[in-house]
C-alpha cells in the first residue's frame, strides 16, 4: 500500500478549530491585560494602601515638655515618662487575686476598678493615668487580659508645696493649668512628631519610609526665682501663720534693681505632686490674685507726693494735736497721740492724722497720679494667671474724707505684688520697675516716677521705722541698714470695718544699696497681736537675714550691734 | 560577542546578589540603630528621673532637716567676720591665729584663762574666705 493511499492520512482538522483556540487564547490574554490595567492603573492607589496597611505603621515620636529651672539652674518642674493603664471593657477579665493585686498597685479601691470596668458605655476606659514606670511594669506582670498600657508623661515638682503657687501644674494631657506652667505654656509645650515605618512580622521597625513631622520638644524656661530664698520665704511664712494662728498669708521677694521675682509664697498651699483633694482655697495665689486695703504701707506715697509738690520737707512740723481729726462727720484716730511731729516722724510712728493733714494740703490729682504711676489700679502684668489690678477710684470723685483715708491706705485696694512693686521706687532712686518671672540677663531700666531726692528722703524716713521709736524694730537685721513700712488694716466685713486685720510689712535692705525687697502680708492673725510691726515685721527680718546670707551680701552697717530693742507692743501700735 | 554577553550576564547576577545582600545588611543595621535609639531614649528618661530625684533630695527643706538631725546650724551672726579690706583681712587672720595660738598655749599650760568663744570658727571661716579670694 502506498503511503498516499492511506485515506486516514488525508484526514484534516477543520481550519476553524485552530482559529478558535487561537482566538480563545488571545481573548484570555486580553482579559489578563485588561485585569492588569484595571488593577495597576485604575485601582492602584487602593491596593497600594491596602498593601501598606499590612506592613507600614505611623508611629509617634514623643516630645518632652520643657523643664522649668530656677535662676541657678535647679530643676523645679521636670517631665518624667509615665504610663496610663487602660482597659478594654469587652476583653477585661480578672480573678479576685488579680483584682486585689491591681488595687494595691494602682492605689485604687477594688470597687472603683470594678465600677470603671463594668459600668459605662464604650469599650475603652482609663483605669489610672500617669502611673510611674516601675509600678506599670508590675501591673504588666500580673498578666490581666484586656488591660493595656499607654506611654505618656508625668510632671514632677521636686520642690513640692514650697513652689506650688509659683509653678502651678499641668493636667493629664501635659497642658499648663496654673502658675508659670500656664503662663509659659507656649514655650514649654512640646509637639509630638510622627513617622511612617515598615514593621516586620515580629513588630520591630525595619525601615523608615517617611518623616511626617519632626517632634518639637518644649523649650526650658529659666525663672527669676531663687529656690533657696523661696524656701526661706515659705518656711518663714509657715512659721508666722502658725505663730499667729492666721487664716492666710503671702510673701514676695523681689530684686528691686531688676523687678525679678525671687520668691513668692502663699498660705494655704498644696503639694502639686499629689493634688487629688486640693481645694480652691489652697489653689489661690493670694499674692497676685487677692487685693486688700493696704493700710499704712501706702503712707510713704502720700508723703512722696507732698515732697514732690514741695508742700513739705522731711523736717516740716505737722500738728497732730491729741491724735484725732474731724473731717465732716468722720473722725480719724492715731494710736499714739503725738502732738507736733515732723514729716519723718509721721512715717516713723505711722500717724494717720499726720498723713491725712499732709494729704489734704495736696490736690487729689497729685496723689492719684503718683498712685497710678507706681502701679496701683493696674494689673502688674508680671505673667501670673489671674493677676488682680486693685482699685483706685478716679480723683475727680474724691471727697476730702476719702482723700484723707486714702493717704493711709484705706478706700483703695492693692495686691501684695503691686505693693511690692511700688516700693521699688524708694529702693531704686525714684524708678519703678516692672515685675518679671523670668531671669534677666541684661540690666533693666525702670520708669522714673519721682525725683531721686524725694525717693532718698522717703527711704531715710523708712529707715526710721525700724529704729526703737518706730513701729517695726522687729524688722531689724543685724549688720544691715533696713528700710520699710508696717501696715495694719482693718478688714471690710459686709461693707463695715470689722475687728479682723491684715498685718503687712514692706521693706528692703541693705538700705545703702538695696538688693532685696520683701513684702509680707498676714491675713487675720488671731492670737491677739495684729500689728504689722509685731506680726509681719519678724517674718521680714528673719527672711531678709537668711536671704542676704544666701546671696552673700556684705553688711552695710557691720559695726552696729543692732539696737536689739525689746519688742514692745506699744511702739508697734498703729491703727492702719 | 557571545563571550561579552556571558560576562555581562555574570555581572548582572553578581549585582543582583549584591543588592539583596546590601538591602539585608541595611535592614539589620537599621534595626541596630533603632535599638540603640530606644536605649538612648530610656537613658535620657533615666537621666530625667535621676535629676528629679536629686532635686528632691537637695530641696532646701530636706537639707535643713538632715542638717538639724546632724546637729548643724547656721553660724551666729556674731561669729561671722566679714572680709572687706584686704590688709584688714590679713590683720584679722593674724589676730585670729594669734588668739588661737594663745588658746592652744593656754590649753597646754592648763591655765585657767579660757579662750574667746568662736575663735576657731572665725579662723576657719577666714581661711576659707582667704582661699576663695586667692582663687579669684
Amino acid at each position: 500500500m502506498r503511503y498516499k493511499a492511506n485515506a486516514s492520512l488525508n484526514l484534516r482538522l477543520e481550519g476553524w478549530r485552530a482559529s478558535f483556540i487561537l482566538v480563545l487564547l488571545l481573548l484570555a490574554f486580553v482579559a489578563l491585560v485588561g485585569r492588569a490595567v484595571f488593577l495597576q492603573g485604575m485601582h492602584a492607589d487602593f491596593l497600594q494602601h491596602k498593601g501598606e496597611e499590612r506592613y507600614s505603621r505611623v508611629i509617634e515620636k514623643t516630645a518632652y515638655r520643657g523643664e522649668v529651672r530656677d535662676r541657678n539652674g535647679d530643676p523645679l518642674a521636670i517631665s518624667l515618662p509615665a504610663v496610663s493603664v487602660w482597659a478594654s471593657r469587652e476583653d477585661a477579665e480578672m480573678n479576685p487575686l488579680q483584682l486585689q493585686q491591681l488595687s494595691t498597685l494602682l492605689e485604687m479601691p477594688k470597687e472603683e476598678i470594678n465600677h470603671r470596668v463594668n459600668e459605662g458605655r464604650g469599650n475603652f476606659v482609663y483605669l489610672k493615668r500617669q502611673v510611674a514606670q516601675d509600678v506599670a511594669q508590675k501591673v504588666t506582670e500580673i498578666h490581666i487580659p484586656g488591660l493595656f498600657e499607654q506611654k505618656g508623661f508625668r510632671r514632677s515638682y521636686p520642690k513640692g508645696e514650697m513652689m506650688a503657687h509659683l509653678l502651678g501644674f499641668t493636667d493629664v494631657e501635659d497642658h499648663g493649668q496654673e502658675g508659670a506652667e500656664l503662663t509659659f505654656q507656649s514655650v514649654l509645650g512640646g509637639v509630638n512628631g510622627a513617622r511612617r515605618v515598615i514593621k516586620d512580622r515580629a513588630g520591630s521597625v525595619i525601615e523608615d519610609v517617611e518623616n511626617i513631622r519632626e517632634p518639637r520638644p518644649g523649650q526650658d524656661v529659666v525663672l527669676s526665682v531663687d529656690s533657696r530664698i523661696q524656701y526661706l520665704a515659705w518656711r518663714e511664712l509657715h512659721a508666722a501663720i502658725t505663730r499667729n494662728k492666721a487664716k492666710a498669708g503671702a510673701v514676695m521677694v523681689l530684686d528691686p534693681r531688676t523687678g525679678e521675682v525671687l520668691a513668692l509664697a502663699n498660705y494655704p498651699d498644696y503639694n502639686p505632686n499629689t493634688r487629688e483633694h486640693v481645694t480652691l482655697t489652697q489653689l489661690r495665689n493670694r499674692a497676685v490674685a487677692d487685693t486688700y486695703e493696704p493700710g499704712s504701707t501706702l503712707k510713704p506715697f502720700t508723703i512722696a507726693a507732698a515732697l514732690e509738690a514741695n508742700k513739705v520737707t522731711p523736717g516740716t512740723i505737722i500738728q497732730t494735736g491729741n491724735g484725732t481729726m474731724n473731717i465732716g462727720p468722720a473722725v480719724i484716730h492715731d494710736t499714739h497721740p503725738g502732738g507736733a511731729l515732723t514729716v519723718s516722724q509721721v512715717i516713723q510712728r505711722s500717724s494717720n492724722v499726720g498723713a491725712a493733714r499732709i494729704a489734704l494740703s495736696l490736690p487729689p490729682e497729685a496723689m492719684w497720679n503718683l498712685f497710678t504711676d507706681v502701679g496701683f489700679g493696674q494689673t502688674p502684668k508680671m505673667g501670673m494667671p489671674g493677676e488682680a489690678g486693685g482699685r483706685v477710684r478716679p480723683y475727680r470723685s474724691w471727697r476730702p474724707i476719702e482723700q484723707a483715708t486714702m493717704s493711709y491706705g484705706h478706700g483703695i485696694s492693692v495686691s501684695l505684688a503691686q505693693l511690692a512693686r511700688s516700693y521699688t521706687v524708694f529702693a531704686n532712686e525714684g524708678n519703678v520697675m516692672s515685675l518679671t518671672l523670668l531671669k534677666q540677663e541684661e540690666p533693666v531700666s525702670g520708669r522714673r516716677v519721682m525725683s531721686a531726692q524725694t525717693a532718698a528722703a522717703v527711704k531715710d524716713m523708712l529707715e526710721l521705722v525700724v529704729k526703737p521709736e518706730g513701729t517695726a524694730p522687729l524688722a531689724q537685721v543685724r549688720g544691715f541698714r533696713v528700710a520699710g513700712k508696717t501696715g495694719t488694716a482693718h478688714k471690710l466685713d459686709h461693707g463695715r470695718y470689722s475687728n479682723k486685720y491684715v498685718a503687712s510689712f514692706v521693706g528692703f535692705a541693705p538700705a545703702s544699696h538695696p538688693k532685696l525687697l520683701i513684702a509680707v502680708m498676714i491675713d487675720e492673725p488671731t492670737t491677739g497681736d495684729y500689728y504689722g510691726g509685731l506680726v509681719a515685721a519678724p517674718v521680714f527680718s528673719s527672711l531678709m537675714a537668711g536671704a542676704l546670707q544666701v546671696l552673700g551680701i556684705q553688711p552695710d552697717d557691720p559695726a552696729s550691734e543692732n539696737y536689739a530693742v525689746p519688742p514692745s507692743a506699744n511702739s508697734a501700735a498703729e491703727d492702719t | 560577542m557571545r563571550r561579552t554577553d556571558f560576562i555581562l550576564f555574570i555581572c548582572l547576577i553578581l549585582c543582583a546578589l549584591a543588592v539583596v545582600h546590601t538591602q539585608h545588611r541595611a535592614r539589620r543595621v537599621f534595626v541596630d540603630i533603632e535599638r540603640e535609639k530606644t536605649i538612648g531614649d530610656e537613658l535620657a528618661a533615666d537621666l530625667r528621673r535621676i535629676q528629679a530625684e536629686r532635686a528632691t533630695l537637695a530641696a532646701s527643706n530636706r537639707v535643713e532637716r538632715v542638717a538639724s538631725d546632724m546637729k548643724m546650724h547656721l553660724p551666729d551672726t556674731r561669729s561671722v567676720i566679714v572680709m572687706g579690706n584686704q590688709s584688714q583681712d590679713l590683720a584679722d587672720i593674724d589676730r585670729a591665729s594669734k588668739s588661737l595660738a594663745l588658746a592652744t598655749d593656754v590649753a597646754k599650760n592648763n591655765f585657767t584663762v579660757l579662750p574667746e568663744p568662736h575663735t576657731e570658727g572665725m579662723l576657719s571661716k577666714q581661711l576659707t574666705h582667704g582661699a576663695q579670694r586667692g582663687k579669684q
